[in-house]
């Protein structure tokens, strides 16, 4: 891939704690991936198979054990690195991010970002504005809000906002959608393409959710026990859904009623995976009674 | 079936007290107007809704924690706004909540289940054997001395289920006990509540805004505004797929197939509603 | 990042120790910290420290507990506690006391004294331009934690060395301030070795109660022993429930913090560095956010406790806290027996 935005080279981390002594557990293990700049990606996999320290590695919160990890053309381990500069660039939003708000305002809070990063009132003034009017909450009416009046969802959207006031090349998602109900959650899916194609933002999904991941990412990283086993489009990670259940993951609904019908014998291609290819699939069948299964 | 029910509402309204916004108003909101609902024993059932649509606020009328403003709710025949009654009925309809570690409050999970039996004083001996029996049931007995930060969220509120079991109730109410859980244990705490539906005459009340969730009860009711505007079965409910988006639920992608596919001719049943049963009927 | 925080936390086991009713070992700490204070006041009377030795090993024998495990616990509090001596043992004075060694008064001339703040603020004025001129060599010096520290210490120093000339200006160079004098007296050392021994002798007991009592065990014993207070209309068995869910969060709130710190470092909170202005905020930031997810918590537990049928009426059953047994009354008896001879002898 040219010019990954993100790359990892042989990447293994092993937290260290003083009691555990030789016989650690390794979190990650000789992870090798590229991301390509202003996709959509995701990384799925159980509790505890590395997601959340994977993804720790990319904004500098982690350092590896072994390996290295480039993030826009910087060395996150090196020596002199700028550590602040590497957050803005990367931006993270942590499990029920509304649990971060706290400033008086919706605009103070969406500010806070900013302001640390030393610009001048103008400028933090049109990435608040901006940042709002991005995620769907209308500067003029929630900007002068209290954040703690706001719904989940629109907690959920304020916080980030806030991370995208410090206009991150890189956007970090740890589970967003949890905890929303369908309207919150398709909301949010919206608005995050809407950022990744207006401002051309990366993004890199944590995620738990098949359905979530099939409809928004690009390309899928599956970890297990800390190594990274599968990679791949959606169409084609989530067709093989044996593999799958063997590192305890499920398959969005519509990939596992597929996957059922194709071991029944039905004849679908492999290539089918949204809801219109499979009705078009599944119609043309039954058009030509006798076809066979 | 001229069975007296097990919980009687009889044409309830209620209103939260209001809060203070910014601006200083004070806005009271109307969580039920007029609700007619009447839950057999045993039965099965699921509260369908968005968020804010009134279900929670209906469920926990089931068991005393709101009482109504006007009309009232009968459990086993008694009225919950009565305190006297309270405790009883909480003893036969017990609630598990939407954030696994929030309910949790003993050190290790023998002493959680147990907890609510020895508020009771009831005798050590019947208390260590019910707490067996509900971790039986539920699948944690070899979590029985983990502290509870150790436990996944599906086991956690699997413990949750068996502190509730423990006092033998009639019904449970998972107040969207699922939503914060991943798919895997949401299956999971899923087919727990049918199994107990089906072995122990459990009745359950599942509240919840995710159709495949309550795809599995016997009958639904949908409730937007405070108010049931969708009631039975669910191929009834599922058959109308426009109606329910405008009620602002997503359905599921296999469903949504399902329905078009029965549209163009294919003989598929009704009751086809999950992965299993549409696959089984489309191969034939 | 807190998981390793070892504090004195239960380790179940079998031993006798193990195995006695949380009661009698909460009542034997409490009649210890009694026994100590009795004793102290009986001055050069060695025998119950040496008894209180020997029930702390005994303790720790029959706990099946290392002492090395024990002093990985400790030994930091006795390197506290050594430190802390000194000053007190230099300072302590009662009247009619028979002193043990005199630090004779040093005198120190005023003009001596002069002469070391003139020279002072000679060096002082030598060394002013590194403070002001705008060199970037001395500009990057100048952001440097340890020079900003150096900086107040000089400010403060020359504030004494102002303030010290003009409240003696009077006084002829010829005077002598007088330093001094101290005296240590044979009480003053006999009071700090007990309070050391006593401190940490406590301490041992207190590790070694925790050890080997659970928390719920201690909760449940302690609730017992309180039973009196209920007639006189206190909360019992609210502070019961309270000291469990507190127990019980500790773990799940470390998590949290944990989450939250790592959330808003990653917007740029940073307690560190900056003004200090921009310090507080950042603080906000973490506490803000805490005490609403504590607030939500409260309010999401006490909705469960009511689901379940939480009712105050006293009728509690007691799980792990069961009645006395032979054990009980034995150790019971041989430590009053032990200890009150000990005061006596």
């Amino acid at each position: 891939m040219k010019d990954p935005i993100i790359l990892t080279k042989h990447l293994s981390h092993t937290y260290q704690s003083k009691h555990a002594g030789p016989l650690q557990k390794a979190a990650l293990i000789d992870i090798n991936l590229e991301i390509a700049r202003g996709s959509c990606v995701a990384i799925i996999g159980v509790t505890g198979s590395g997601k959340s320290t994977l993804v720790q590695h990319f904004n500098g919160l982690l350092r590896p054990t072994s390996g290295t990890v480039i993030v826009n053309g910087i060395d996150v381990n090196a020596r002199k690195i700028d550590r602040a500069a590497l957050r803005q660039r990367v931006g993270m939003l942590f499990q029920f991010p509304e649990a971060q708000l706290f400033e008086r305002t919706v605009y103070a809070d969406v500010a806070f970002g900013p302001r640390r990063m030393k610009l001048g009132r103008r400028e933090i003034r049109t990435r608040v504005i901006n940042a709002l009017d991005m995620v769907g909450l209308p500067h003029k009416e929630f900007a002068p809000r209290s954040p703690f009046e706001l719904s989940g969802g629109q907690k959920r959207r304020a916080a980030l906002a806030g991370v995208l006031a410090m206009s991150p090349s890189v956007l970090v998602l740890d589970e967003p959608t949890v905890g929303l109900d369908a309207a919150g959650r398709s909301e949010f899916y919206a608005y995050l393409q809407r950022i990744q194609q207006e401002q051309g933002v990366t993004i890199v999904l944590v995620s738990h959710d098949m359905a979530e991941v099939a409809a928004l990412a690009d390309w899928l990283f599956v970890l297990h026990e800390g190594q990274l086993v599968m990679q791949g489009e959606p169409r084609h990670v989530f067709s093989e859904s044996d593999a799958l259940r063997q590192y305890g993951l499920a398959t969005p609904p519509l990939s596992e009623l597929l996957s059922l019908l194709r071991k029944a014998g039905m004849s679908i291609s492999e290539e089918v995976f949204t809801l219109e290819e499979a009705f078009s699939a599944l119609s043309a069948i039954k058009k030509v009674p006798g076809k066979g299964y | 079936m001229n069975q007296a029910p097990l919980i009687d509402i009889q044409q309830i309204s209620f209103t939260y007290p209001g809060y203070k916004t910014s601006r200083g108003e004070v806005q009271p909101i109307p969580a039920l107007r007029d609700v007619i609902l009447s839950i057999q024993p045993g039965e099965y059932l699921a509260l369908l809704g968005h968020n804010g649509s009134g279900k929670s606020t209906l469920a926990r009328h089931c068991n005393a924690l709101l009482t109504p403003d006007s009309g009232r709710v009968l459990v086993a025949g008694q009225d919950t706004s009565m305190r006297a009654n309270q405790r009883a009925i909480r003893d036969m309809v017990g609630m598990i909540f939407q954030n696994p570690d929030n309910q949790i409050i003993a050190t290790v999970v023998e002493d959680d289940i147990a907890w609510a039996l020895t508020v009771r004083g009831m005798p050590a001996a019947l208390i260590v054997e019910r707490v067996a029996d509900a971790m039986e049931a539920v699948g944690i007995t070899h979590l029985r001395g983990l502290p509870p930060h150790k436990l996944s969220g599906g086991q956690r509120q699997r413990l949750a289920i068996a502190g509730v079991l423990a006092l033998r109730p009639q019904c449970i109410i998972a107040d969207e006990a699922t939503s914060q859980l991943d798919p895997l244990s949401r299956q999971e705490i899923a087919a727990l509540l049918q199994q107990l539906n089906r072995e122990h005459g459990l009745a359950v009340i599942q509240v919840t805004h995710l159709l495949e969730e309550a795809a599995l009860a016997k009958r639904i009711i949908v409730m937007e505004q405070g108010q049931i505007v969708m009631e039975g079965p669910p191929p009834v409910i599922f058959a109308d797929p426009e109606r329910l988006r405008q009620l602002k639920l997503a359905i599921p992608e296999p469903i949504e197939l399902a329905a078009r596919l029965r549209r163009v001719g294919f003989p598929l049943s009704p009751w086809a509603l999950t992965v299993e049963a549409i696959a089984r009927e489309l191969v034939q | 990042m807190f998981n390793s925080i070892p504090i004195g936390i239960y380790y179940p086991g079998k031993s006798l120790i193990h195995r006695l009713q949380a009661r009698t070992k909460l009542l034997v700490m409490f009649w210890l910290v009694i026994f100590f204070i009795l004793a102290n006041h009986h001055f050069w009377h060695f025998v119950p420290y040496i008894i209180a030795a020997v029930l702390l090993f005994a303790t720790i024998a029959l706990a099946g507990i290392s002492p090395l495990y024990l002093w990985q616990r400790m030994w930091l509090l006795v390197v506290f506690a050594l430190i802390g001596i000194f000053p007190t043992i230099l300072f302590y004075s009662a009247s009619g006391t028979a002193p043990l060694r005199t630090l004779g008064p040093l005198l120190v001339s005023y003009g001596l004294l002069r002469q070391i703040t003139a020279v002072y603020g000679v060096l002082l004025v030598i060394c002013l331009p590194l403070f002001i001129l705008p060199l970037p060599a001395l500009q990057r010096t100048r952001q440097r934690g340890w020079f900003k520290f150096a900086r107040f210490l000089l400010i403060l120093l020359t504030i004494v060395a102002v303030g010290f000339l003009w409240i003696t200006r009077s006084m002829p160079s010829s005077g002598n301030l007088p330093v001094g004098p101290i005296v240590i007296t044979y009480d003053g050392v006999w009071l700090e070795i007990t309070l050391f021994v006593v401190f940490l002798a406590l301490f041992a007991f207190s590790l070694l109660l925790t050890m080997t009592t659970s928390p719920i065990a201690l909760i449940e014993g302690l609730t017992k022993l309180l039973t009196p207070l209920r007639w006189l209309r206190l909360p019992v068995d609210d502070f019961a429930l309270m000291t469990l869910i507190s127990l019980r969060f500790i773990p799940t709130l470390f998590e949290e913090v944990e989450l939250l710190v790592k959330a808003q470092t990653a917007r740029g909170a940073d307690l560190m560095h900056g003004s200090v202005r921009e310090r507080l905020q950042s603080l906000a930031a973490l506490f803000i956010p805490f005490i609403q997810a504590t607030l939500r918590r409260a309010a999401d537990l006490a909705t469960a406790l009511e689901a379940r049928g939480y009712e105050v009426d006293g009728r509690q059953t007691f799980l792990h806290e069961t009645s006395f047994r032979a054990a009980d009354y034995l150790v019971l008896a041989t430590v009053a027996v032990v200890t009150i001879g000990a005061l006596l002898w």
